[in-house]
């Protein structure tokens, strides 16, 4: 499996390069320290990562508010490195975001386990959401074909099996998916 | 006895029926003011179904400032009740500490949730009339001024239609999260290749926009590098002021989301284009364009050309309003595409004015010189009232010119009679200040504020030691 893309936004060089350390210990690369909230805007945006760990002080922003950005838009997964009081306050907040809270001092054990986690989750998230996608797409392709069978028994007095053979032959003539063919056979006979 | 009984069994059914036809008739009339635009009642019912916690009413001051109050969803039924009351003395330009109570009036049909994904809280927005204790409409509020107006042409039996065309840039912001004047386009610590990542910030922002219901009908880089232009559907002119401010707003958030800054100032950078707002425009009377005739040799009413020559005369007094910074004037200079010389075309794409191809249903005008730091409830107001001035006083435009107005020499312009814009803020207030008839459109109030205000912004400007001088003189002398 490709490892992981990881961007990391920490105001404290010191910090960064510290967990950037314990991450490439373990075999996860970190594509790029970020020293500031908007920057890891820009490139969490560019680069798409698969995870963005800030820190909740940022010298131009919070790292919520970064968060709430990258997570909200579901650009990729967040853990927020956090104090206890900014964690409640987060979780208050943001329950139906995927962001992770982490509590400082950050230990080793604990940071690679939620890495990890997060990770797993992600992938398999990802899997689902491409399933769904599918299915709502395939679902889709029906209804639409559906209608423009109808279409054409109705306008051309075409039998049911004729009218789906119509369509089928149209596309793999054309090399145009069923859907849109259907569409059009909506759009300009209907 | 029985008979007793059955007048009441005959009242009942009645009654009953009555009832019936009553709820009836509010059901059709709810169904067709949902098809209409929104009430009231809408409006709770979506801040309910979309769970949105917060709501905010917004205003515009007369610099062109968005402003809001924030209230949460519990208060909406006071706000609807046109009971929501703010401090107007600490609002720039609006009054005196005296009478600072002001009452927001928010219009139901201006709701809407705003989209951006990043909030934990759902939140609305409505645009509102700020009303005077009395419940009369105070005079200083720039949407009320744009109201007047339009109700000036409604009497003369025209509506405005506009379409603005949005120029900005989206710059950088560093690590203590200033604006800098880096563009994005051509930042070199992060170069990607051919990725213009300007392009994903505007994708996202047409898509937010299509989401607040603005139908956007063309989005693409401009000529400098990091400026873009979103342009989206006409609608009539209140609307398109909502919309040009809505827009700002949008802009600037979905920026602030990719790690950008978005600004509307109108030449940030020396040297290269300037962000415009050319704002298309056309009457319509009855439904049908004023401005289309089909038996004139450019397919222009005569409304049409007196609209024009209204423009052309009163041009000037109104580029205060449209071109309202000290700044905007660094955009009017040839070489860029901007408008200097007061001047209509048909095919040249240089002067002040230009008729757009289209014709029929699509017969307007594009006036070329606004910016996107006016005050779009004033500077569309000011356009009208130039414009219905021409038609009332039935103005012919001087002849249109075909030729580069940039490459003729004074005397061929002077003998052409084509006059020059304002040159700079203080010759364009100077300008307001000696016109009665954008005295009558802003009215007294706004008038007089916004002269006082941009006659020190352009003291304090001129009183200022520029960068400028340091790198001329400081060695020099």
């Amino acid at each position: 499996m490709s490892q992981p893309e990881i961007i990391l936004a920490i105001g404290n060089r010191e910090l960064g390069e510290k967990i950037r350390q314990v991450l490439a210990e373990s075999g996860l690369a970190v594509s790029d320290l970020c020293a500031s909230g908007n920057e890891a805007l820009r490139k969490v945006r560019a680069l798409r990562p698969e995870l963005l760990i800030a820190n909740y002080e940022l010298p131009d922003t919070t790292g919520f508010e970064v968060s709430k950005i990258v997570s909200g838009n579901n650009l990729c997964s967040v853990i927020l490195l956090t104090n206890e009081t900014q964690r409640g306050y987060v979780e208050a907040k943001a329950y139906d975001l995927d962001i992770v809270c982490l509590n400082k001092p950050i230990n080793k054990a604990l940071l690679l386990n939620t890495v990890e986690l997060v990770m797993r989750s992600r992938r398999r998230i990802r899997k689902l959401e491409k399933e769904l996608y599918e299915m709502k797409n395939s679902l889709e392709t029906r209804k639409t074909v559906d209608a423009a069978k109808s279409v054409l028994m109705e306008k051309l007095g075409l039998p049911e099996q004729e009218a789906y053979r119509k369509i089928q032959k149209q596309s793999m003539d054309t090399g145009v998916p069923m859907k849109d063919v259907a569409r059009i056979i909506i759009d300009t006979m209907k | 006895m029985d008979n007793g009984v059955q007048l009441m069994q005959g009242a009942c059914i009645l009654v009953l029926g009555v009832i019936v036809f009553v709820l009836e008739c509010l059901n059709y009339k709810r169904g067709v003011m949902k098809m209409a635009k929104y009430t009231p009642e809408d409006v709770k019912r979506r801040v309910r179904e979309e769970d949105v916690k917060f709501i905010r009413l917004q205003f515009t001051d007369i610099f062109g400032t968005l402003k809001n109050v924030s209230i949460t969803s519990d208060q909406l039924d006071k706000a609807l009740n046109n009971q929501c009351m703010f401090d107007g003395s600490s609002i720039e330009g609006f009054v005196r500490i005296e009478e600072s109570d002001m009452y927001l009036r928010p219009d139901p049909n201006t709701f809407a949730v705003f989209p951006w994904r990043s909030q934990s809280d759902r939140v609305a927005r409505m645009i509102c009339d700020v009303y005077n204790p009395d419940g009369t409409p105070f005079e200083g509020d720039p949407r009320y001024v744009l109201k007047k107006t339009l109700k000036e042409a409604a009497d003369m039996g025209y509506t405005l239609n506009a379409g603005p065309e949005c120029e900005f840039f989206l710059f950088q912001v560093d690590t203590n999260g200033e604006p800098t004047t880096v563009t994005h386009d051509n930042a070199g610590y992060f170069d990607l290749g051919p990725v213009d990542l300007g392009e994903n910030a505007r994708r996202d922002m047409c898509l937010m926009l299509e989401e607040m219901g603005f139908e956007i009908e063309a989005s693409h880089h401009e000529v400098a590098r990091g400026q873009h232009e979103i342009d989206f559907k006409y609608a009539d002119a209140l609307e398109t002021a909502d919309n040009i401010m809505t827009f700002k707003l949008a802009v600037k958030t979905i920026a602030h989301q990719h790690g950008l800054h978005a600004s509307f100032m109108p030449k940030p950078i020396a040297g290269i284009a300037g962000s415009g707002m050319h704002t298309n425009q056309s009457l319509s009377c009855n439904g049908v364009n004023a401005f289309y005739d089909p038996q004139d040799k450019l397919a222009l009413s005569g409304i049409a050309y007196s609209y024009i020559a209204g423009i052309m005369k009163h041009i000037k007094a109104m580029t205060a309003l449209t071109n309202p910074l000290v700044n905007s004037y660094k955009r009017l200079v040839s070489g860029y595409e901007a408008p200097v010389y007061i001047a209509w075309s048909a095919k040249n794409r240089s002067p002040l004015i230009r008729i757009p191809a289209t014709r029929g249903v699509g017969t307007r005008i594009e006036l070329r010189n606004p910016d996107p730091a006016c005050n779009p409830y004033l500077a569309l107001a000011a356009m009208l009232a130039a414009g219905l001035d021409g038609i009332r006083n039935k103005l012919q435009p001087a002849e249109s010119v075909e030729a580069n107005i940039y490459k003729m020499d004074p005397e061929t312009r002077a003998k052409l009679g084509i006059d020059s814009l304002p040159g700079d803020l203080h010759e364009a207030i100077k300008e307001l200040q000696g016109s009665e008839l954008m005295r009558r459109t802003l009215g007294e109030h706004v008038f007089d504020r916004y002269i006082e205000a941009k006659l020190l912004e352009w003291e304090e400007y001129k009183t200022m030691v520029h960068q400028w001088e340091i790198e001329q003189y400081l060695t020099r002398y």
